[in-house]
């Protein structure tokens, strides 16, 4: 009996192969292009199938004998069908595939086959054949349980994690360091209206550098003290400045207009010591000089 | 004279001479420096040249101030044809139809002369310039056979600076026997200009001038007074330094680092102060301490008077002589403003 099936087979393959034959002459050529590589597929790869082939004159393919999106078949889904007619009769099919299959060892899948049918002007309906596809899926992971059983033999002592070089990173952090710090002080410098510094030169820081260093025991020392201060208000005025020109030089600095009392004891100061010869002893004069100057230099600085 | 009666006469004095200030002050207005450097030529006695436009007060100025001062006031005006005899006498018929000759106005006060204005004198010729300058410097004339003396006479002279048809410029060595130049501007204040043209009492300038309390001064004792001031008042060693400066910065301008736009300096002036001028700026500088109470001189007191007593003597090269006026008021200014005082010496 076992013997009687394939032979009622190849009778009815012999039957029907004239008009096999005669269909395969109108049958419309496929032209499949499938993915380069049929081994090595892993679980989550994407596999790509294109088709192209043009209908009869008159034809019409059939839409729903098209493979369905999200169908499923041994773990491998159709995620994607999109279909392009290109002309009249001329049809594109992409269809991708998503391996979700998971198999310890490699085993050998197939893209599914597809009957994709069509009706022809006479209105008979044909279908074209598109075979399936095969390849080799490989797992992830080989499930060897032997070798799992080594895994204590071949485990390996735990060392100290070898130290990471540091001293390059150490280095571009001192430089940075010192750049923030570079930069805090230019802030704070441009923040004096760049006067804060001393060798950076106000007139008035340099007025009272001067005046520290004068001897009040040389005889010129009161007049050089008093020629030190002018110099840095005719700096600040832009002209000389004299008893008369307080209240413009006031107005044209304000930052000096708090110090005003002492610009006006050093004005009357110099008309008393350098014109009308009635001033006070030289050591005092330095002295109080020596602290008009420091005022005027804060005022300098902004920050009296 | 001891100490304290001397102090007493200073300050007697410095009371009449304020208020000399304050009765001109009421009738002049918005001339406060004007009338205080005519106040300090007066004292210093120095001659003024007044430079000004037309119309601006300054017969009524002088008027007012001679009128203050006590003495005569004389006046002539400058003409091409002015001759220095017109100065000195002026003859006509009298009233038995004789020829008579008579003073003219520089003699005609005789000593009680005290201001004598002449009236845009660069208008007359160079011999009247000569005659002028010669009786400013000397104070006394020959005339009628005989010596006039004029020691109590100062003189003010306008010069036209707009028109210059016709006109005979004062040459550097005239214009350097003047010991100021002042300028008699229009007032900057509308409210004083306003009063100037709606204020009827300014309309009849001898009403005006006769509201002026007279003999204020003693216009003949002003000589010995004058030397009074200049001993009474002191110069420190620094200030005569600066002097000095002042001085070297007038003949040399661009040492001094003077700067001034359009011009270039080291070519600018071919003569600056001369010692006479020099001599008055200190004159005049201790008039103005005395004014302000003080008896010692300082910076200010120089600069009070600096371009009044400069400007006018400086000789600029040709080229920028056109422009002398502006040009020796920014000097002048730049001069102030630059040379230091004290200096590093």
């Amino acid at each position: 009996m076992k013997n009687i099936i394939p032979l009622m087979g190849f009778l009815m393959a012999l039957l029907l192969t004239p008009h096999a034959m005669a269909g395969a002459d109108t049958m419309p050529e496929v032209t499949v292009t499938d993915p380069a590589r049929s081994y090595g597929v892993q679980i989550g790869d994407v596999l790509s199938r294109h088709l192209s082939f043009t209908l009869p004159a008159n034809s019409q393919l059939a839409k729903d004998s098209l493979p369905a999106k999200g169908s499923r078949q041994d773990g491998i889904e159709l995620v994607s069908v999109q279909m392009q007619q290109d002309g009249k009769q001329g049809y594109v099919l992409q269809l991708q595939y998503q391996v979700f299959a998971t198999h310890s060892t490699p085993v050998a899948m197939q893209l599914p086959e597809l009957s994709l049918k069509y009706q022809a002007a006479d209105g008979q309906e044909h279908v074209l054949a598109i075979p399936a596809w095969k390849f080799w899926f490989a797992p992830l992971v080989s499930s060897n349980a032997a070798r799992l059983g080594k895994a204590a033999v071949n485990m390996q002592n735990q060392f100290r994690p070898p130290l990471v070089d540091m001293r390059e990173m150490r280095y571009w952090l001192l430089v940075f360091a010192g750049l923030v710090v570079a930069g805090a002080l230019a802030l704070l410098y441009i923040n004096a209206d760049r006067k804060w510094l001393p060798f950076m030169g106000g007139a008035f820081a340099e007025a009272h550098r001067r005046i520290k260093r004068l001897k009040p025991s040389s005889p010129q020392a009161v007049q050089e003290a008093f020629y030190h201060l002018h110099t840095a208000f005719n700096t600040w005025h832009g002209n000389n400045c004299f008893a008369q020109d307080i209240d413009s030089f006031v107005q044209k600095n304000p930052r000096f207009g708090r110090s005003r009392a002492a610009i006006d004891r050093f004005f009357a100061s110099s008309n008393e010591h350098l014109f009308l010869e009635q001033g006070q002893d030289t050591a005092e004069t330095i002295k109080e000089l020596k602290q008009i100057s420091k005022q005027l230099r804060h005022c300098e600085r902004g920050v009296a | 004279m001891n100490t304290v009666s001397y102090d007493i006469e200073l300050a007697d004095w410095r009371t009449k001479a304020l208020k000399l200030e304050s009765e001109v002050g009421k009738i002049i207005v918005g001339q406060t420096k004007a009338i205080r450097l005519m106040t300090t030529a007066i004292f210093a006695r120095g001659h003024v040249l007044l430079e000004g436009g037309v119309g601006v007060g300054k017969t009524t100025l002088l008027q007012s101030i001679t009128r203050g001062m006590g003495g005569a006031y004389e006046r002539i005006e400058g003409t091409v044809d002015l001759m220095p005899n017109d100065l000195i006498y002026h003859t006509y018929l009298n009233s038995e139809g004789r020829p008579q000759i008579d003073e003219g106005p520089l003699l005609r006060a005789g000593e009680n002369l005290s201001v004598f204005f002449f009236n845009e004198i660069n208008r007359a010729r160079p011999q009247v310039h000569a005659l002028m300058l010669r009786v400013m410097a000397e104070r006394h004339l020959q005339a009628f056979k005989k010596d006039y003396r004029l020691p109590h006479m100062v003189v003010f002279a306008d010069r036209n600076q707009v028109e210059k048809n016709e006109t005979f410029e004062i040459p550097s060595a005239a214009r350097d026997r003047f010991m100021m130049e002042i300028p008699i501007e229009i007032p900057e204040s509308r409210e004083h200009r306003k009063s100037l043209i709606f204020d009827t009492k300014f309309q009849h300038a001898e009403v005006l001038t006769q509201q002026v309390e007279d003999h204020i001064l003693q216009f003949d004792q002003l000589n010995s007074f004058s030397d009074t001031i200049q001993r009474h008042v002191r110069s420190s060693p620094v200030l005569e330094e600066y002097a000095l400066d002042l001085w070297e910065a007038t003949q040399e301008p661009a040492r001094f680092g003077i700067k001034l736009d359009g011009v270039e300096v080291s070519r600018l002036v071919q003569a600056g102060a001369s010692p006479r001028g020099m001599g008055m700026l200190m004159k005049a500088s201790r008039v103005n301490a005395w004014l302000n109470g003080r008896d010692s001189l300082l910076p200010e007191d120089i600069h009070a008077v600096f371009h009044e007593i400069i400007a006018h003597r400086l000789v600029f090269n040709p080229m920028y002589d056109s422009k002398r006026t502006a040009l020796a008021r920014e000097l002048t200014a730049q001069i102030i403003n630059t040379v230091v005082v004290p200096g590093k010496h």
